[in-house]
């Protein structure tokens, strides 16, 4: 190719190019004026999460499918998938971000992926709103950052309050798994519950997988506690309360959200009878207005009941709308709408959030009895 | 308290006991570390949960039958993987890297066939132990030491006095020579991954009485086995179960004393403790130099 030629051939593609990108910006300034706000959606749709990602979808149409006729509250969403990978939300929150220009994005359903892409949403001003992540460590990431299902230590404050004012308990062991999870939960209860005027008698972490706690458990009989706090997973905690029932303690004993599940009445059995703990509230048969409007429209849309996810999902974008509608235009305004929220009604149970972003909601209070899960009078 | 803090550290280490006596007859006998032992107990105890929890079988017949089936498949392993391995020349390291293959393989099935979470065989509801000099004892840790006490006493008889025993010692002690002098040294390993296999099914089934499923079970029993076994010396079944219950009390002192966290840090402190100052253990001669 001559030299000449060579020339006017990158002068026309430099041409091409021109148009290609005034178009393309040509194109969506209008739409961002006067069309639905774009919203991105990150979620594990495929993949080991993906049960939870299709719940927290199916939430989000709904929401959708319910959005009213009034133009700025209207949003059009962009689905991408992260695989419950980081990488990958990496990747598509930079497409989102970068492509599409969105404003806001819900996503970050586990701590993983919202770790992953906090810090880019907060250097590129866009505001991230996760459904389900509940890390303590992840609203001081970003400022863009919001999540509706409470930090894993809200559980702990909460916890103390409730220990303190509500069950009049004074004295407490804790017994506590030795991971960030359950280290951070226990620092949390530990500071609420002596702020109000309560001594924690023991302390002691023990390994995940564990399996015999007898010993933990004589040490904490030995300062014979009123209750005995344990955050932790599961499968070990239900194995404390076999042991220490075993072992004949008569002690209260007050758990964490990971407790509500079918496996501690399955191992524990009637040693779990009593245990209190708390549980971001969704009850699908509850009588409250909201939730029962939310789980009857769940069900008509797609033949099963809802559950927590797709609440939350549900939520997600419903307080976004919400936003929208107050006449919040671009990230900064969203934000800021946030932040000053105020009340907000949804199956999921009122909520605000706090100055780091994170949701100040109700905790249902649950217990165990005659074998189930009943709440706490 | 402290007899509570005792008889928690003597139960627990009974099944330590178990663990390593079995371990430990293989071991001396084969000349290698059977890591495998975890992959037995594991899918004993699994086997042990279909048949009570799923099929509805009287624990007795079910827990007979789990003990027969670990046994063959404890002799197959030797028959089928071990020994052409033997046969082809191959030492200790390398029947070791196969027992670990063997380990992985039946940790991942039993996982993918029962799921990762605890499971349990219990049916009857949770009940307050016995008192027992002021201290709580449940009547499947009373099952563990009784097993414990009587293995270790019902071994240590049969490898003295009798016939099979006294030609599984001499495998022990040198299996060239044996072979020269014209024991059937096959059979004789055969046996004593019968005879093992069957003490760690059992072993197997009270620790899932006790402290439920899961299929990283094996491996945690194995390790603190090995480091009751080394320290009351791999040829002794006296020392074996001896090794484990000092492992179990150590244990339980140290999270008495120290943060529960150390726990397990405590045991393997003692395994390095020993290898540097006493590797044949309290018990056991020294280690023969084919023994890894």
């Amino acid at each position: 190719m001559p030299k000449k030629h060579r020339i006017a051939a990158a002068g026309a593609l430099a041409v091409a190019l021109a148009l290609v990108f005034c178009f393309a910006n040509c194109s969506k300034q209008p739409a961002a004026e006067t069309g639905p706000i774009k919203v991105g959606v990150i979620l594990p749709l495929t993949g080991d999460a993906a049960v939870y990602g299709k719940a927290i979808k199916n939430g989000i149409e709904l929401a959708l499918a319910e959005q009213s006729g009034d133009q700025r509250a209207r949003a059009s969403l962009i689905y991408e998938d992260d695989q419950g990978q980081a990488a990958t939300a990496v990747s598509v929150a930079r497409r989102l971000i970068n492509i599409e220009k969105v404003p806001v994005i819900i996503g970050g359903a586990q701590s993983s992926t919202a770790e992953a892409i906090i810090p880019i949403c907060a250097t590129s001003r866009v505001v991230l709103v996760s459904p389900t992540a509940t890390k303590p460590s992840l609203t001081r990431m970003g400022a863009y950052f919001f999540r509706l299902w409470p930090s894993d230590d809200y559980d702990g404050k909460v916890m103390a309050e409730t220990a303190y004012n509500k069950l009049g308990l004074r004295r407490v062991s804790i017994l506590y798994i030795n991971v960030a999870y359950g280290v951070g939960i226990t620092e949390v209860f530990e500071r609420e519950f002596q702020r109000l005027g309560g001594t924690v008698l023991t302390k002691d972490g023990y390994n995940q997988a564990a399996t015999d706690f007898r010993t933990f458990l004589t040490k904490i009989q030995a300062v014979n506690p009123e209750a005995i706090y344990l955050p932790g997973y599961v499968a070990e905690v239900a194995q404390i309360l076999k042991q220490a029932k075993e072992l004949g303690i008569k002690a209260r004993f007050l758990g964490v959200n990971s407790l509500y599940d079918p496996k501690l009445i399955e191992i524990a059995g009637t040693a779990a009878e009593g245990a209190v703990f708390t549980y971001p509230t969704f009850d699908t048969a509850s009588q409250d207005p909201a939730i029962a409007r939310f789980v009857t429209a769940y069900k008509a849309r797609y033949g099963s009941g809802p559950d927590a996810f797709a609440a939350q999902g549900y939520d997600s974008l419903r307080v976004l709308l919400r936003v929208l509608g107050g006449g919040a235009v671009g990230a900064e305004q969203i934000r800021q709408a946030l932040y000053s929220l105020g009340r907000f009604d949804g199956p999921g149970g009122f909520f605000t959030f706090d100055e780091h972003g994170n949701v100040q909601k109700q905790l249902r209070l649950l217990t165990v009895k005659g074998g189930t899960f009943t709440p706490l009078n | 308290m402290h007899s509570q803090l005792l008889i928690n550290g003597i139960v627990v280490g009974a099944g330590y006991g178990l663990v390593a006596l079995s371990f430990g007859l293989i071991c001396s006998t084969a000349g290698f570390f059977h890591l495998a032992h975890s992959a037995v107990y594991t899918a004993a105890a699994y086997t042990a949960f279909v048949l009570v929890a799923e099929l509805s079988i009287p624990a007795p017949l079910a827990i007979s039958a789990t003990i027969l089936g670990a046994i063959a498949f404890g002799a197959a392993i030797e028959f089928f993987i071990y020994r052409p391995l033997h046969r082809m020349g191959s030492g200790p390291t390398v029947l070791l890297l196969s027992s670990l293959g063997v380990l992985v393989v039946v940790q991942n099935v039993v996982s993918m066939a029962c799921g990762d979470s605890t499971q349990t065989l219990r049916s009857q509801a949770v009940t307050e132990g016995h008192t027992v000099l002021g201290a709580r004892i449940t009547t499947v840790q009373v099952e563990t030491l009784a097993a414990g006490v009587l293995l270790t006493v019902l071994l240590s008889v049969w490898l003295r006095w009798s016939g099979s025993g006294k030609l599984l010692r001499a495998v022990a002690c040198d299996e060239d020579l044996s072979t020269l002098v014209g024991v059937r040294t096959n059979r004789v390993i055969l046996l004593a991954f019968a005879i093992g296999s069957g003490i760690c099914a059992l072993a197997a089934t009270l620790s899932a009485y006790d402290t439920d499923l899961t299929p990283m079970m094996g491996f945690r029993a194995l390790l603190a086995g090995i480091v009751a076994a080394i320290v009351g010396g791999l040829s002794s079944p006296l020392g074996a179960f001896l090794g484990g219950l000092f492992v179990g009390l150590v244990q339980n002192y140290a999270a008495w004393w120290l943060p529960g966290q150390w726990q397990d840090t405590t045991v393997f402190a003692i395994l390095i403790l020993f290898l540097l100052v006493r590797p044949q253990g309290f018990f056991g001669k020294p280690l023969r130099k084919a023994a890894l």
